[in-house]
């Protein structure tokens, strides 16, 4: 599996109510890897993002959100973003919070996809996270 | 290859590819439908040896399951890339 790579700040969003996991949306932000996420990017505006036209809906959907024993678990809905058209070259593959207003748009994660990607109209990207043990998880 | 899939629910499944002298498990994929989103298949084969079965239409690759990422190459010749999440975990280091 691709690894999970933490921002820094998201912990301590996490511990200042900054996120509400359970309800907000969290959406996928795209870069290159000249413009790779580092772990001290905090907010989205952070990031240098590739171009989102001809791309489908980067909104992902939350399945759960609760803990079994104390360990809280997230899980998210793969995500499938279609090309309706060329879309930019990316590698990057961020996790951010679209809900909250202040900090505007906090980071979470990225994956790095390990080479280039480039869709052509008709192809599609598959974001697969783990069905299992979740996106994140607290304990 | 043999292939069970339910098109009304589950729409991965594991199955073995017997191909090349070899046997191994793949996941097969479906991909949804540009048009309305649906999941349909129009053929399963295996990316190593071509052999496949036509079933109704739609897309369809097999998509191996222990790697960090691929990608599949339906029969119009488009890529269907795919990234698998590793889980994060934040913990608190013994903290009760």
């Amino acid at each position: 599996m691709a690894t999970y790579n933490k921002h820094q700040q998201f912990v301590e969003d996490v511990a200042e109510k900054v996120h509400d996991l359970g309800s907000d949306t969290l959406t996928v932000a795209l870069t290159t890897n000249a413009n790779a996420p580092v772990a001290t990017n905090s907010i989205l505006s952070d990031l240098t993002e590739i171009s989102y036209t001809n791309l489908s809906s980067r909104a992902i959907t939350t399945t759960s959100s609760a803990h079994t024993t104390g360990t809280y678990k997230l899980t998210l809905t793969d995500l499938v973003l279609s090309a309706s058209g060329a879309v930019a070259t990316f590698r990057m593959v961020e996790i951010y919070n679209d809900t909250p207003a202040s900090p505007l748009n906090p980071l979470i994660g990225w994956y790095d996809h390990g080479s280039d990607v480039t869709l052509a109209s008709g192809e599609t990207y598959t974001l697969d996270f783990d069905d299992a043990n979740g996106f994140i998880q607290i304990a | 290859m043999s292939v069970e899939i339910d098109l009304n629910g589950v729409n991965t499944k594991t199955v073995e590819c017997i191909c090349i002298g070899r046997s191994k498990a793949f996941t097969v994929v479906v991909i949804p439908s540009l048009v309305d989103g649906s999941a349909r298949l129009i053929e399963m084969y295996c990316l190593n040896c071509g052999r496949g079965t036509k079933i109704m239409d739609g897309y369809i690759g097999v998509r191996e399951a222990e790697t960090k990422t691929d990608v599949i190459t339906d029969r119009q010749g488009r890529k269907h890339h795919c990234l698998k999440a590793e889980t994060g975990y934040l913990k608190s280091g013994g903290f009760n």
